[in-house]
Order: C-alpha cells, then structure tokens, then sequence
C-alpha cells in the first residue's frame, strides 16, 4: 500500500524487494520455462501487494454482509485474517477467532477492518482501529451520541486512514440542487426537504417488561456493554432489538436514518455543516428504551429545512416540501452558478484504500449526516428546541441536552 | 434484600398502559399537566413515586422510571434552577439510603442529567459505595458537573481502593 503522499509502506517494499529478488534469482536459474503465469501476475492475478488483510468486529448479524462488501461492493482483493465478537467465549483460539477486538487490532497482517457491532462500539473500535493503521469500514449509525463523531472524525483526519460508513446512497446521488445551496442561492428562500416514513419507529422501540435472564455461557457480557452503564442480561439488549435502548443505539431512527438521511446531507450540500435549530413533536421519552415521535425539524443556518417524518405517532407537521432548482434562480445566478466548476467525483472506498484519497463516505460528511438522528433524538428527548452551535457542537444555553450529547464511559473505554 | 410493599403513587396511575409491551407515547398536553402536578406537590410526591422503585429490572416500575425521567428532563433547563435544586437534592438523598443498588444506580444516572456542584458532597462518599453499579453512576455524574467536581474527585482518589479507585481515575481521566 502507498500512503497519501504516493510512499510506499513499509509492508510493501519488502513485498516488492521480495519480488525483485525472486525475479533476479529466478533469471539466474533459468526457470522461467516451468513456472504457472499467476507466479508473474496477469491480468487476472492479483499480486501479493494488492491483496489486503482484512478483519471483522461484530460477526452476527449485517457482520458477513459488511465484511462480504469489501470483496463485494468495493473490488478489493482480501485475505480475511480474522473474526472477533462477544459471543465466542470459549471459541476464541486468539488466532483467527477473537472475543476482544483489542487484541485483533494488534496483528500486523490486518490492513482493513470491518465493524458491524452494535452502535455503542462503533466509536471506540473504528478510533482504535485507525490509531492502529487500520482502514476502517463502519456499519451505520456511525455512533451513539454527537461527541463519539468529532472524536472519529478527528482521528481520521489525524491518522490519515480511510473511513467508510456502510450506506452509500450518496454515490450516484444528483447534485443540481447540492450545487445551488452550496452557492449560497437558497438564502432569502423557501427551501424544505421532507423524509417520510423508513424509520421503523414503532418496530425498533424498545420492550418494557422483560425479566432479566442469566447471561449465557456463550457471552462475555461486560465486553457488550462495554462502555455503557453494565445492565442486567435482558435477552432483547443483545441480537438485534438492542436498537431500542439508548444504552446501545437511538431506536430505528439511527437504525435506519443513516440509509435515508446520508444521500439528502449530500443532496443538499450539508455534509459538512450542521442545524442550528431542532424541534420534535413526541411524548416524552422513557429513560432507558427509545419509543415514539411523529416529526422533527432541522434549520440551518441559511434557511434550508430538513423535516423528518415518522407517520407512526401524533399529528402530522403539515408543512410541505419545496426543494430548489435552477429553474428558481434569476439569470444572473445560473451564470454565477455555472461558472463554479463541478466538484470531483466521490471516491468508493476500494479505491480510496489504494490511492489515499479519502473515501466518499468518508468521517467527516457521515458525522454530520448521523448527527441530523442524534440532533433530532435530543429534541425528542429533551421535549424542547434544541439550539445548536454548529461550530462547538453544543446545545446553547441547555446543560442538560449537553449531557446528552457528550455521556460519560464506563471504565476502562474512553474517548 | 425484599423491597417493602408502599402506596403506589397516584400520579403513576395517570400513565397510560404500554401497546404490545412498548411504551407508546402519551399527549403532551397530560405530559405537561403530570408534571406540574408533581413539582407542585413537592418533594414527598417526588419519594412516593421513588418509593415504586423495584430492585429486579423487569420492567414493572416502568412507570416511576418514565415520570421520574420526565421530571428530570423538564427541570434540566437553566430557567427551572431552583425546582432542579429540590429534585438533585431528593434523588441524591435517596440513593444514599438503604435501597437496592439497582435502585440507587438508576436515580444516579437520572441524577447525571441535572446534578450540580451543590450535590457534590452527597455523591462523593457513594464513590466508595460497595456496588460498583453505584460508584460507575457516580463516577460518571461527577463527570458531567465537570471542574467543580476535579478536586472533589482528586481527594476521593485518596485512600480508594479496588473499584473505587479505578473508577475515580477514570473519571478524572474523562475531565480531561
């Protein structure tokens, strides 16, 4: 692999060195007669140097079709070095299995690593994994709460390494509109993109009255609950419908806003800028599982609206939709407009792990898109407008919406 | 230990029932009354439903947990300063006493979002509580009132053993 500034790693020069060697003693010997074409590489042969090592964290569930999409989705060719999860205590041989991803992270041979846990996780191990010099693929929600994303993405942009979060509408997405508000065209008009429905609000609240259980043989319990408050062992906190506790995640909110808010951040050129102001229509919440809202309403500063809809609970907001185009421009802006050159193509993350070029999903623009989730489950949670400094990532003037979005670790985990 | 059997809360009958074993939400007009009422009623409306609090987390005090919640997330604004005085001193107060640990973990961790230095005091001898659920609660309160609580923590640091000690490390770790 090269790093960004086209120097080859270190792990690659002793590949290539390798090579040369074999090649020069190989003409010496006079073997070339006898050797198989995939010796030399060929069209259809990938050398050494362009295989990856790669690792998943979190192997139930979306786990194999993340790690799947490496191979996939991304072209990329893989040796999987590893699997690590919770759930193998007693399986775990430290060699191709793990139960602490923090031993996984160690190995040399692992250059991408996969994470498909649940969401308390993905913070901690996508910071580690990069710190580690690992590229990281990340299942959405990118986190559990504003502060774990700053902390992410400022590792990213420290470490150099490459970040992906595992949705990928935006790529392929149309960028009229993108363009116009980047401009600047949108301020002093009616801009307000809707989203309704694809939440799963009322599937993915989490259940009430469920009798705490002997945690499993199987399961290494305190590394689950990790950085989160230890709990008793309630079946549905593990396997899938720990999306309805916000110890683990923000209800199908986060499960599923990622997917439907990621590609209108980019659409409407808001990938790098958050609300300044979030309001939600919801009862009030229960301290320790997600439940119902209706609708939330996210101003940025310039105007532009973002209203995400549920249609599962309440009165609906009534508002509707008005997007912008270049037929809403005067003549004078679409020359503007027109003399701003298009923005480079969005790079997948097979190709950004082998140019260096951060991938289109990158930390920084998926940051800002979960954070429309996370902004809109603090209104829910607070009951009230939430005005947020788009610049420190803070509520104005509400300590206790502050303490949502910066919480606490349990030790030993940290940001 | 066997909780005693007390008077339900009338204030708890008013919460509607959960659909499909899910909490769905109730109109915020009631909300907003259920919560006046309270506050209005005062400190022992604030016990009788502390009172409710059940040690096995089966979600039967799903009701007291809720109303408590809403409490706390109404008064942890900086208009409500002084009804947020009553309520932090009525939760530290009660996780101080002779409750389950499961009990005390809870008000603690309700008590993170509106705890300010004033409770301090009150949460600094539960850093050597003998339930680490207890000490990891207040450990990550005294973590969110911020500097006020460094020294505090500093000195607690002290003579802590075992998990104390580890938990007050990283919560001075977490200060920064």
């Amino acid at each position: 692999m090269s790093d960004e500034t086209g120097k080859k790693s270190s792990q690659e020069e002793q590949v290539n060195i390798g090579r040369r060697s074999f090649v020069k003693g190989a003409a010496a010997a006079g073997v070339f007669q006898i050797v198989a074409p995939h010796v030399l590489g060929g069209p259809k042969h990938t050398p050494p140097s362009e295989t990856f090592g790669a690792a998943l964290i979190g192997a139930g569930g979306r786990g194999p079709g993340t790690f799947g999409d490496l191979s996939g989705r991304h072209k990329l060719a893989i040796r999987e070095i590893a699997r690590c999860d919770v759930k193998w205590v007693g399986k775990a041989d430290n060699k191709t299995r793990y139960t602490d991803f923090r031993r996984l992270l160690e190995r040399k041979d692992i250059d991408i690593v996969a994470i498909a846990t649940p969401p308390h996780w993905h913070a901690l191990i996508s910071i580690a994994a990069m710190e580690a010099g690992k590229d990281v693929v990340c299942e959405k929600p990118m986190t559990r709460f504003i502060a774990e994303g700053r902390a992410v993405l400022e590792t990213a942009r420290r470490t150099k390494k490459i970040f992906q979060i595992g949705t990928y509408g935006r790529f392929g997405q149309k960028t009229e509109m993108r363009k116009i508000i980047r401009a600047g065209f949108a301020k002093g008009r009616e801009v307000r993109i809707i989203r309704r429905g694809g939440f799963k609000v009322g599937q993915w609240s989490g259940p009430i009255q469920i009798d705490p259980r002997p945690v499993p043989d199987y399961l290494d319990w305190e590394m689950y609950c990790g950085p989160s408050p230890l709990k008793p062992f309630h079946p549905p906190r593990f396997g899938g419908m720990h999306r309805g506790y916000w110890d683990y995640d923000g209800g199908g909110l986060t499960d599923m806003g990622q997917h439907h808010l990621d590609p209108l951040c980019f659409a409407m050129g808001k990938d790098d800028e958050h609300p300044v102001e979030i309001t939600a229509h919801a009862p009030p919440a229960h301290p320790e599982v997600t439940g119902m809202w209706g609708w939330s309403r996210l101003a940025y500063a310039d105007g532009v609206e973002l209203i995400l809809e549920s249609g599962e609970w309440g009165k609906p907001h009534g508002l509707k939709e008005k997007g912008i185009g270049r037929g809403d421009l005067t003549e004078a802006e679409r020359r503007q407009l027109d003399e701003i050159p298009d923005e480079d193509p969005l790079v997948g993350f097979g190709e950004a792990v082998k140019t260096r070029v951060q991938a289109g999903g990158n930390a920084d623009t998926s940051h800002h898109s979960v954070c429309l989730m996370h902004l809109t489950n603090l209104a829910i949670r607070t009951g009230r407008t939430i005005k947020f400094d788009p610049e420190k990532e803070v509520a104005i003037g509400d300590e206790g919406a502050n303490r949502l979005i910066n919480q606490p670790m349990r030790a030993p985990w940290h940001l | 230990m066997p909780e005693k059997t007390v008077r339900k809360s009338p204030f708890v009958d008013r919460v509607p029932a959960l659909r499909n074993k899910k909490w769905g939400g109730m109109e915020n007009k009631e909300s907003e009354a259920l919560g006046s009422e309270i506050l209005k009623a005062g400190k022992p409306a604030v016990q009788e439903i502390m009172a409710g609090l059940q040690e096995v987390d089966n979600g039967s005090d799903w009701k007291e947990r809720l109303l408590l919640h809403m409490l706390v997330t109404d008064l942890s604004v900086p208009e409500r300063k002084k009804e947020r005085g009553m309520l932090a001193a009525t939760f530290v107060e009660e996780a101080a006493s002779d409750r389950p640990a499961s009990v005390r973990a809870f008000l603690i961790q309700e008590l993170r979002l509106i705890a300010e230095e004033s409770v301090v005091p009150k949460l600094v001898p539960l850093l050597r509580d003998k339930s680490p659920l207890v000490v990891d609660a207040a450990a990550a309160a005294m973590v969110s009132i911020g500097e006020g609580a460094r020294k505090p923590l500093q000195e607690a640091l002290k003579g802590a053993e075992n998990h104390s000690k580890s938990a007050i490390k990283h919560a001075l770790n977490q200060l920064g």
